[in-house]
């Protein structure tokens, strides 16, 4: 599927893509953790949290997929294992954020704290299909949502118990969140596709913004934490296919099998 | 870190017992009842969770069992069976 013709999608199916982007990238980074977890309990809940992205890209991909094939978007159909594997970098339209290699462990857990808690404002707009008239898109959200909130608590309370534990734990969170404060600016910059799928409800997002400004600089208040004010915002291309180098290196691992062996099965 | 061994108990339905699945490691009771979430309950069929600090569990030891248990046993006429269960009670 080229981009060309991703552009003849409908707006909500092109945020879809997007949406699903996001978690089939974030669900790999935190996969990569299994069996590097700090205890094993920690270990397990990741490997959890990578799967419900995981499979929250892959419903979303498949509806992609099936709407590519009705207009006619692809000479072969697309199914969702062939645009998570055999799709380029340029081509994927998540935000930096997520493609970001994991770092330390405060780093991944205040990655996925400003993503959970960005997403579930932004899902619960979309979980209401009065927003935008698609049930298809409010159905993917309100599951997306349902499990981005156990995420949500699973990541503020590590944030909270890292950033006010012990010296170390506090310079790593702080660390953390003065290299990340930089790439919230993207995971709030609403896209095209956001923007058409909306419509006049796009003016709902500003609430959700405010909402998340609140949480988050509670959380981060309460974790004795200091949001950078030098650090601002530099790129924000991934939703349009312009990416850090780390994508590729990502997708390297990610689709080497189904690139070198086409159809696999076992 | 100090970790803090926490016992887990799961309930499978309302109305059920809740039943020891096993143990986790945390240092507080919000992220042992989140670690317990995401090792025994991942499977499903589980509807309520308790997690208790392994200290604060009172256990006797193998030391008590002649003196604690034993005199039970002999003792046929203390024990329910001599009385005809209704049909169709369950969970007696």
């Amino acid at each position: 599927m080229s981009i060309g013709n991703l552009a003849q999608l409908a707006p909500s199916i092109q945020l879809l893509l997007e949406l699903s982007d996001d978690r089939l990238i974030l669900g790999h980074r935190l996969s990569q953790w299994c069996g590097h977890g700090p205890m094993l309990e920690e270990d397990i809940a990741l490997s959890n949290i990578a799967l419900d992205l995981i499979g929250h890209a892959a419903n979303g991909l498949e509806i992609v997929a099936n709407a590519g094939s009705d207009v006619g978007a692809g000479a072969n159909s697309e199914t969702a294992d062939s645009l998570a594997f055999l799709r380029d970098g340029k081509d994927f339209r998540n935000i930096h954020l997520v493609e970001l290699p994991n770092g330390d462990f405060a780093f991944t857990m205040l990655r996925q704290f400003l993503f959970d808690s960005y997403n579930v404002e932004l899902l619960k707009i979309l979980m209401d299909a009065n927003n935008h008239g698609s049930e298809i898109l409010a159905g993917w959200a309100a599951k997306c949502h349902k499990e981005d909130l156990y995420h949500l608590r699973h990541s503020s309370n590590w944030v909270l118990r890292l950033g006010d534990g012990t010296a170390v734990s506090h310079n790593f969170m702080q660390e953390a969140l003065n290299l990340l404060w930089r790439y919230t600016a993207e995971l709030k910059l609403p896209s095209e596709a956001l923007l058409g799928t909306l419509g006049s409800n796009a003016i709902k997002l500003e609430s959700a913004k405010t909402t998340w400004q609140k949480l988050v600089t509670e959380t981060l208040t309460q974790a004795t934490l200091m949001i950078p004010k030098d650090r601002q915002a530099f790129a924000n291309g991934g939703r349009r296919g312009l990416h850090t180098e780390h994508l590729s290196h990502l997708l390297s691992t990610m689709q080497v099998l189904p690139r070198a062996f086409p159809g696999a099965q076992w | 870190m100090s970790e803090i061994i926490w016992e887990v108990f799961v309930q499978a339905a309302g109305g059920e017992p809740h039943e020891h699945a096993g143990s986790v490691h945390a240092a507080d009771k919000e992220m042992a009842l989140q670690s317990a979430r995401d090792v025994y309950a991942r499977r499903g069929k589980i509807v309520n969770m308790w997690v208790v600090k392994a200290s604060d569990i009172s256990s006797t030891e193998p030391a008590d069992r002649p003196s604690f248990f034993e005199p039970g046993d002999d003792k046929a006429y203390r024990h329910p069976s001599f009385y005809a269960v209704p049909r169709g009670m369950k969970g007696f």
